[in-house]
């Protein structure tokens, strides 16, 4: 990976719900910020400087939002991210 | 049918392409706040209303365009920092022409034609009037030629079509079949499910160049297509109870209002704010079932849409201006507890479907939305103003820069606040 300098954008993504769900929207954040709303389940977050984020998607349908899944990514120049890990609810 | 369950696989990759086919669609994340200008520009009576806002350049250096009813005021921010407050004006027109004093203006920049264009329509009118498109040149003295217009929509009313104007990408003109500009983008007026109908909600209308049509007549149906429009969820009750909209829809937000515009109040013109929850068998609630915040009463792009089309990445944007909080009508009039911003982005794809008649003109709405924190003290004005409000938008493609305005902040400052966006 290349050497990275700050800010610089990493994209969050999940796979997408089972069809039957009918999900409407994906809302992501980053450390409990303003949500991104998407139709699609990808969103671009742009990190400031070094530091571990957390990352947050739930999914919406009709009947309401579903449970919330978060990853952690302990960001550092100039590798980038590392120490990806996923934790549900 | 339930809840959704967790999504999975939720990782992060360095980058911000989420496309691999031509450029990716805009995110938030696209757009970097870098710091605002003040610029003293009033009305004649002192109140800072500004109605539109636009930019040029003139000998390289960049002009911001703001349109306070009839009069256009031209500010160079030139070489001044971040927090500057601008007092002297650059030139002024006194009068454009093609404005109303009565409703709201929107004002667009044509770079590549050298023409200023405006919309407008009046906010309380029992009848309904056409769209208001007009064209001029603007002379260095102050003065304006070749004032053409109104030239309008055939059956389309100027409540529905009082944001502005952009040019259409020429890659969207051929892959879709429509003509060079687009008109519109929504917004609530009085009576509005009278004379005309307003939309809440984004309108997109493309036509061809109005050069090509005379002043006070209309471009007939056929020669224009409808790209987006809400206006029919501005006549019934929501569709909540469906599940799912199938025929109407209001434009959707991220923040969530407390409505209690569509019966959520059964006092009759109170004096007084609500204190109870909206009423049962109120409508338009927020959140929709689907999860979204839906348009209220007062909500607007007013002048602010804008067709960003960089090498890599695009999108149709537009800042909403929102009510916050309790929303509710007294004393003849609309009140809010605050007033915010967000930031849509739509997928041009969508304009494109409509055209091609396989996506309904109800079923476009932002892929992303985000709300915008503003700074500075806002003028908290009752009913439907740009006063206080994130009123106007302009896209600088050279410099890759957004500028935002909301008059009213601070008192009497009207800031632009200044967004690198990574096209």
């Amino acid at each position: 990976m290349s050497a990275l300098t700050f800010p610089f954008n990493v994209t969050v993504s999940c796979d997408p719900n089972p069809s039957t769900e009918g999900v409407v929207s994906y809302s992501f954040s980053m450390n409990g910020g303003a949500p991104v709303v998407a139709s699609v389940p990808s969103a671009v977050f742009s990190i400031p400087s070094a530091a571990t984020y957390t990352f947050s998607v739930f999914a919406t349908n009709q009947w309401g939002d579903g449970p919330v899944a978060s990853v952690s990514a302990s960001i550092t120049s100039p590798t980038g991210p590392k120490n990806i890990k996923i934790v549900k609810n | 049918m339930a809840l959704p369950s967790t999504p999975t696989n939720l990782h992060v990759v360095k980058g911000g392409q989420v496309s691999t086919t031509g450029p990716a669609l805009l995110q938030p994340s696209d757009f970097t706040y870098l710091g605002y200008y003040d610029l003293q520009t009033a009305a004649t009576d002192g109140t800072p209303y500004m109605q539109g806002l636009s930019h040029r350049y003139v000998n390289g250096d960049l002009r911001l365009l703001s349109l306070i009813y009839g009069v256009l005021h031209e500010t160079s921010i030139g070489s001044k920092p971040f927090g500057a407050q601008i007092t002297s004006k650059t030139r002024a027109w006194g009068s454009v022409g093609g404005t109303t004093n009565g409703g709201f203006n929107a004002v667009w920049w044509e770079e590549a034609r050298q023409r200023l264009w405006t919309l407008n329509t009046i906010d309380y009118s029992s009848t309904a009037k056409q769209i208001q498109v007009f064209t001029r040149t603007l002379n260095d003295d102050g003065t304006v030629s070749n004032l053409r217009g109104p030239i309008g929509l055939q059956g389309l009313a100027s409540k529905r079509a009082y944001g502005g104007a952009q040019a259409v990408p020429v890659w969207f003109q051929q892959q879709y079949g429509v003509g060079p500009y687009v008109i519109g983008w929504g917004g609530y007026t009085s009576l509005m499910a009278q004379s005309g109908i307003a939309s809440l909600g984004l309108t997109t209308y493309s036509m061809p160049d109005p050069d090509g049509f005379a002043s006070n007549t209309e471009v007939p149906v056929g020669q224009y297509k409808v790209l987006a429009d809400h206006f029919k969820a501005s006549t019934v009750g929501d569709w909540y109870g469906a599940g799912a909209p199938s025929g109407y829809d209001r434009g959707a937000r991220v923040t969530i209002p407390i409505n209690y515009f569509d019966g959520g109040d059964p006092r009759q013109n109170p004096t007084t704010a609500p204190t109870d929850p909206p009423a049962a068998g109120a409508q338009w609630l927020s959140p929709s079932p689907d999860g979204r915040g839906r348009w209220v009463w007062g909500d607007s792009y007013y002048n602010t849409g804008c067709w960003i089309d960089g090498p890599n990445k695009h999108g149709f944007i537009a800042v909403a201006a929102l009510g916050t909080g309790k929303c509710w009508y007294g004393s003849s009039t609309l009140h809010f507890d605050g007033r915010t911003a967000e930031l849509h982005i739509y997928d041009p794809a969508h304009l494109g479907e409509v055209a091609q008649g396989t996506r309904p003109i109800w079923n476009v709405q932002p892929v992303s939305m985000t709300e915008l924190q503003l700074s500075g003290t806002y003028v908290l004005a009752g009913g439907n103003t740009t006063l206080g409000n994130a009123a106007g938008a302009t896209y600088d493609p050279i410099g890759k820069r957004l500028y935002v305005s909301r008059c009213g902040t601070n008192g009497t400052w009207q800031r632009i606040y200044v967004y690198q966006v990574a096209a």
